[in-house]
């Protein structure tokens, strides 16, 4: 089952002659995290924007979770998705933490009384609830961001899109924000489209899906396409770190396994050998 | 032997001093930068590597101590023109640069610091084409607003907006923050580059995998001051200090260890996924080969 | 940390005055400000003097910060005071020079005008300095909501009123990197004339504007998508409470009103 069907989507910009997107068509299924991957100006983040009713869709059509995305439906659409975005300043809208929790509820009329409860819940699951009287100018950029995710998790909605939402951090807070949304995924039961420019995140997820020129150049299982090294130089997207220490294995006449091994498993595929 | 680069002496750095808000953010900073090498300089936000790399351009006054970059040397009490020598002699390309970008054109926005610095507005054209050319910054955009370019392009743009200022020392702030993984390849080539050409460079990075692949020399801080100063390969090669000082190995190495503690033999500490492949290969062609 | 920017000049020494209702408070400065200009005699002007060593004693908070807010308003104190000086007439004459001459009622309404000034700096003081700029952005709010009844866009308003303060910071580190950057380029702020300097802000003003715009369009994208729309109801997260230490508080600045009145008639 797949809960965002994206079925003929083409997307022109006002003044621009060349089309974002050209006849996307994909869905992505339940529970599941997909990565979308590709070049800056793929397309990537206008297709994101689309699938949320945050750029209205032009050509083709678009279902979340059973419900048509376009103007009437934009407020069912925002309440089914949650969105986090690249920058963590420019999205952080409360004047302290709490408060920026408070937004969304504020927005979608939560009564107070259950505004506490909920912000205290989302807080806590990002780890943040010590934080809560805090400004934003006390916080790292990943603290932002963990606040950013509480802001929408306090709405409940089924499906999170992270657009670049790790680029602009440390890789260390990189790698905690990816951890945590591998625990939210399986804790909690939610759709994740990720977008990022970097295949080592694609790792975390089930699918992953390229974009190039505003156009699906494959879509699949995790396993299947970073393991395909012709498709990914291809559109120069670089390969996963095991992926790479294989390619250069590879070269030296060393043949390694096929399938796709994390970390873990090529150590202990090395050690057998 | 080339003779140090930059010489800094117990440096401190006090923000606000003698108010309510007073912070010290350097303490007794002692340290010494070779002419013509990559020098990496990591801490966590907060470690007062931001600060340091500051008060090397001239752009803070040390509370104490001194700098001395070439001939220059500034202490608490020196002059203003002694700071900004400081600033001609070193070039600073801050994180995200392209948020600086302000004139016309790209050309004009590359001429700005060498005008600054005194030149005609001949030579700072000619510095500056130079300068581009060296981006391989394609010359058809020369004209072109700054700010019709990509985010990659405006990149290239305003490091190139240093580079035309000739500086002998070159400063870059996280240069690859937010690139994808091709851009940051280019970047960091261009870094070899420049390097290659002859100029000291300093590295601010959380990434790990840049300071074992590039820099010759390490400077790790931590609250305001020297919690490591080596090579890489000595860094990396300590678990327990890595940890005391907060930080992660790079992938390669991390992975190496893994390897030894599984009993795979790794006799060098891989410093990027070549040294890797080369130490797994040598082990495997030992076990396999005719030696055995 | 270089990031560290400090807006407004909040003490916390959490006294009985920081725990008080903002609204209270933002009403008591405005009311002692109009009772300031009642205050015409010997009698009533110690009376308001000694009512805001009060104030300031149970602010917990240094003279020094109090002297601080004088300070930077000296020179306007004195030159209008010395104009009330020069100016006025009345009462006995002690000194003239063509139209300028020093009388007893110009002496008497000078001190009175640098005590009005130092009143009004004071207990502005008192207020800026026990009550955070979000609370009293709350209080502007909750005072201004009987406006939303003559079609004032109360809630819009104090929207963004609320993102100014957010912004702020963000925006006052932004201008010290992009100042930075550019004096790495060989930019000095601090030379040449008026016009020469006023150009100089050029450089840092673009990039500013630059990314102004671009975040306030990231941030009313980020806004829309948590489901904002200005023409829709909200709840509201942050309320103020008032407290029966706000009704005693009432209480005691109704009785110090009724007893200025009474200096004044009686005396």
């Amino acid at each position: 089952m797949a809960i965002v069907e994206v079925k003929g989507v083409s997307y022109t910009y006002p003044g621009s002659n060349e089309p974002t997107l050209n006849d996307i068509t994909v869905s992505f299924p339940t529970k599941e995290w997909t990565t979308i991957i590709g070049h800056n100006g793929s397309g990537k983040s206008t297709l994101a924007r689309l699938i949320d009713e945050l750029i209205p869709t032009s050509a083709g059509e678009i279902i979340v979770d059973g419900v048509p995305v376009d103007a009437e439906h934009v407020g069912d659409v925002h309440q089914k998705i949650g969105f986090v975005f690249q920058n963590p300043e420019n999205q952080f809208v409360g004047t302290t933490v709490e408060d920026d929790v408070a937004f969304g509820l504020e927005n979608h009329q939560v009564p107070r009384d259950k505004m506490q409860f909920r912000i205290k819940q989302a807080l806590n699951d990002v780890n943040m609830l010590e934080f809560a009287k805090k400004e934003p100018a006390q916080l790292s950029g990943g603290q932002k961001q963990r606040v950013a995710i509480a802001g929408i998790l306090s709405l409940r909605p089924k499906i999170l899109i992270f657009d670049e939402a790790t680029s602009m951090l440390d890789p260390q807070a990189r790698l905690n924000i990816i951890q945590l949304l591998k625990k939210l995924k399986v804790e909690k039961g939610f759709t994740i489209i990720a977008i990022s420019h970097d295949p080592a995140e694609a790792v975390a997820g089930d699918n992953v899906v390229i974009l190039d020129h505003g156009k699906i150049m494959a879509s699949g299982k995790t396993t299947d396409i970073l393991t395909n090294h012709d498709l990914m130089n291809r559109y120069n997207l670089g390969l996963p770190f095991t992926e790479q220490l294989k390619a250069k294995l590879k070269a030296k006449g060393i043949p390694s396994p096929e399938v796709y091994l994390d970390e873990e498993q090529m150590i202990q595929w090395l050690s057998q050998q | 032997m080339v003779e140090p680069a930059i010489k800094i002496e117990d440096l401190s750095y006090i923000y606000s001093p003698e108010t309510a808000f007073a912070y010290q953010a350097l303490s007794n900073i002692n340290l010494t930068i070779q002419g013509e090498t990559i020098t990496a300089v990591i801490g966590h936000t907060g470690s007062g590597k931001s600060t340091l790399m500051q008060l090397v351009d001239g752009l803070l006054i040390p509370t104490n101590g001194s700098i001395t970059v070439g001939k220059v040397k500034v202490t608490p009490n020196s002059s203003k023109e002694d700071f900004a020598q400081l600033r001609n002699h070193v070039g600073f390309v801050f994180q995200f640069p392209e948020s600086q970008l302000f004139a016309d054109s790209v050309i004009q926005d590359v001429m700005f610091g060498p005008l600054n610095l005194g030149m005609s507005e001949n030579a700072a054209r000619r510095n500056a084409k130079e300068a581009l050319e060296r981006l391989s910054f394609p010359t058809n955009l020369y004209e072109r607003s700054p700010f019709e370019l990509s985010g990659g392009q405006m990149r290239r743009v305003a490091i190139a907006g240093v580079l035309a200022m000739d500086p002998k020392i070159l400063i870059l702030d996280e240069p690859t923050a937010g690139l994808d993984p091709n851009g940051r390849k280019e970047l960091m080539q261009l870094v070899q580059q420049l390097h290659e050409e002859g100029k000291t460079i300093i590295l601010i990075t959380h990434q790990m995998e840049q300071v074992a692949e590039y820099a010759d020399q390490v400077v790790a801080l931590s609250h305001g001051q020297v919690a490591f100063n080596g090579s890489p390969h000595e860094l990396f090669d300590d678990q327990s200090r890595l940890q005391k000082i907060g930080l992660v190995a790079p992938q390669t190495v991390r992975f190496a260890q893994k390897l030894q503690e599984q009993g795979v033999h790794i006799t060098k500490l891989p410093m990027n996924v070549d040294e890797l492949a080369e130490e797994i290969i040598k082990v495997k062609k030992g076990m396999t080969g005719y030696g055995k | 940390m270089g990031n560290k920017v400090i807006f407004g000049i909040y003490v916390p020494t959490n006294s009985i005055i920081h725990r008080l209702d903002p609204r209270l408070k933002f009403m008591v400065c405005f009311w002692y400000v109009i009772l300031v200009f009642f205050a015409n005699s010997v009698l009533t002007n110690i009376w308001l003097g000694l009512v805001l060593l009060i104030f300031m004693r149970l602010s917990k908070v240094s003279t020094k910060m109090y002297w601080s807010g004088i300070k930077t308003l000296m020179w306007v104190i004195i030159v209008t005071a010395l104009v009330q000086l020069f100016f006025s007439a009345g009462g006995h004459t002690y000194w003239q020079w063509h139209f300028l001459s020093i009388t007893s009622a110009g002496i008497v309404q000078s001190i009175y005008l640098i005590l009005r000034f130092a009143y009004i700096i004071t207990i502005s003081t008192v207020l800026t300095v026990t009550t955070t700029t979000l609370q009293l952005a709350d209080a502007i709010e909750h005072l201004m909501k009987p406006l939303k009844y003559i079609k004032v866009p109360v809630n819009q308003i104090a929207m963004m009123l609320s993102i100014a303060l957010r912004f702020i910071p963000t925006i006052m580190s932004e201008v010290q990197t992009i100042m930075n950057a550019q004096r790495a380029r060989g930019m000095d702020f601090s030379q040449g004339n008026l016009f020469q300097r006023a150009k100089k802000l050029v450089p840092v003003m673009i990039p500013l504007f630059v990314s102004s715009f671009k975040r306030a369009e990231e941030l009313a994208i980020a806004m829309e998508a948590r489901g904002y729309d200005p023409n829709r109801e909200r709840t509201k997260y942050r309320v103020l409470t008032w407290q029966s230490r706000d009704t005693y508080a009432l209480l005691l600045v109704v009785l110090i009103s009724i007893i200025l009145f009474a200096l004044k008639i009686v005396f």
